[in-house]
C-alpha cells in the first residue's frame, strides 16, 4: 500500500491522457455513499455503505454519461454495531428482504466539461423515485498508479426517506429529511 | 405524597428546559463521532472515522462556562479500505503504536445567547499538542425520551494543518497538508 500511494504524485506531471468516450471501472476504494440525518435538532447521525458495484460509461467530449450503482445495504457502517443494526431490520431499511440499493442515471447535466448533476433513478427498499444528485465538486486527473485518466466527484441529495416507505418514529418527530453524500471515481480503461 | 411529587416532577421539568446548572456529562459514544476528510486529487472526498472514542463534558448553560475531554484510539480509524486503514496506523500517519490516543481538551466555550458557538483548546496527536478551536455548526439540548435525562450536543467542524502534529506523509507529493475534522458529539447528564 505505501508503494501505491508513493506513486500518487500530482496532476500535470504528465501531458493530459485523452479523454475517450468509454466504459469506466470504479473506484471502489474511492466510491463511498454516506447517509446523514438530523438527531434531535442537535447533532448528525452518519453512516457509510462500504461495499458496492457499478459501471459508467462516460463520454466529456460529447456530454454524455450514464451510471449504474448497486449497493449492498448490509454493509452499513456506523461506528455502532447497535445502531447498524436497527438499520439493517425490517422498520427501516429491511435488508434482508430488500439487500440492495441502486442508482441508475442516463443524464449527466455538464457545464463546459464539467459534470454540475446527475439526474436517474434511485431505488431503496423496493421502491423507486427520481432523485437528483448534485455535483459538490467534479475532476478528472491523470491518476500514476493505474496508469490511466480517473474521473470522479463529490455528489449529494436530499431524498425524504417517506418516499421510500422508511417511515419509522416519523410520527414521532422523527426527521424525513436524509442526505446521501457520495464520493465516487472511476478509472478510464 | 402526591403533592411532594407533582413538586418533584416540575422540579425536574424546569431543571431539564429552563435552568440547566452546572454538571457532569457523559459523552454517549453513540452519539459522537469525529470524521476527517481530505480532498483527494482536487477530485472527491476522502473520509475516515475512529470507532471507538471516549469522554466526558462539564457544562453550565447558565454560567457559560464547560470543559471537553474527548479521547479517539488511533488503531479505530476506519476508511472502509482496510489497506489504508494499515497506512494510515503506521508510523506514516497515525504511529498508533507510539501514539495509541490523540485527546482534543477544550476549557473555553464560547456562546451565542444559551448555544455553544464554539469550543477552544488543544489536541494532542501523535504525541504533539497545539491549539484548535471547534467552531459550531448547530447545537441543541433536549431531554432524551428513553433515557430521561438532559442530552447535550451539537455539530462541530475545525480545518487543521496535519504538519503541525508532525503528520506529514506525501506533503511533498501533493497529498494536501490541509484535513476538515467533522464532529458530532451528544453527552449525557448525570
Amino acid at each position: 500500500m505505501r508503494k501505491l500511494l508513493t506513486l500518487l504524485v500530482p496532476v500535470g506531471l504528465w501531458a493530459a491522457l485523452p479523454l475517450k468516450a468509454a466504459d469506466f471501472t470504479l473506484d471502489p476504494t474511492h466510491t463511498f455513499a454516506t447517509f446523514e440525518i438530523d438527531h434531535f435538532g442537535a447533532t448528525t447521525n452518519r453512516g457509510r455503505f462500504d461495499r458496492k458495484q457499478g459501471s459508467v460509461f462516460f463520454d466529456r467530449i460529447a456530454g454524455v454519461g450514464r451510471v449504474d450503482i448497486t449497493i449492498d445495504v448490509a454493509s452499513v457502517s456506523t461506528g455502532t454495531p447497535a445502531f447498524d443494526r436497527q438499520l439493517l431490520g425490517a422498520d427501516l431499511l429491511d435488508a434482508e428482504r430488500y439487500p440492495t440499493a441502486r442508482f441508475v442515471s442516463e443524464r449527466f447535466i455538464f457545464q463546459g466539461d464539467r459534470v454540475t448533476s446527475v439526474e436517474g433513478q434511485l431505488t431503496l427498499r423496493g421502491q423507486t423515485r427520481p432523485v437528483s444528485f448534485r455535483a459538490l465538486k467534479f475532476n478528472c486527473y491523470n491518476s500514476l498508479v493505474f496508469k490511466r485518466t480517473v474521473c470522479g466527484g463529490e455528489f449529494d441529495t436530499v431524498i425524504d426517506r417517506t418516499d421510500f416507505g422508511i417511515d419509522y418514529l416519523v410520527r414521532f418527530g422523527v426527521a424525513r429529511d436524509v442526505r446521501l453524500l457520495v464520493q465516487i471515481e472511476a478509472i478510464q480503461p | 405524597m402526591r403533592k411532594s411529587l407533582t413538586l418533584l416532577a416540575a422540579a425536574a421539568v424546569l431543571s431539564t428546559t429552563g435552568l440547566a446548572q452546572a454538571a457532569d456529562y457523559q459523552i454517549d459514544p453513540t452519539h459522537t463521532n469525529v470524521i476527517w476528510e481530505q480532498i483527494h486529487f482536487g477530485t472527491s472526498t476522502n473520509r475516515g472515522s475512529w470507532a471507538k472514542k471516549s469522554g466526558t463534558v462539564q457544562f453550565d448553560r447558565a454560567a457559560k462556562t464547560g470543559k471537553v475531554n474527548l479521547t479517539l484510539d488511533m488503531s479505530s480509524v476506519t476508511t472502509g479500505v482496510t489497506p489504508f486503514d494499515n497506512h494510515l496506523k503506521g508510523d506514516d500517519f497515525f504511529a498508533a503504536d507510539k501514539h495509541p490516543t490523540a485527546t482534543f481538551v477544550g476549557d473555553k466555550f464560547v456562546f451565542n445567547g444559551d448555544k455553544v458557538s464554539e469550543v477552544q483548546g488543544a489536541l494532542t496527536l501523535r504525541g504533539q499538542t497545539h491549539p484548535v478551536t471547534l467552531k459550531a455548526v448547530r447545537f441543541n439540548c433536549f431531554d432524551h425520551p428513553m433515557l430521561k435525562r438532559e442530552v447535550c450536543g451539537g455539530d462541530f467542524e475545525t480545518t487543521i494543518k496535519r504538519s503541525l502534529w508532525g503528520v506529514n506523509w506525501g506533503l511533498n507529493m501533493g497529498v494536501p497538508d490541509d484535513t476538515k475534522i467533522v464532529i458530532q458529539v451528544e453527552a449525557i447528564k448525570q
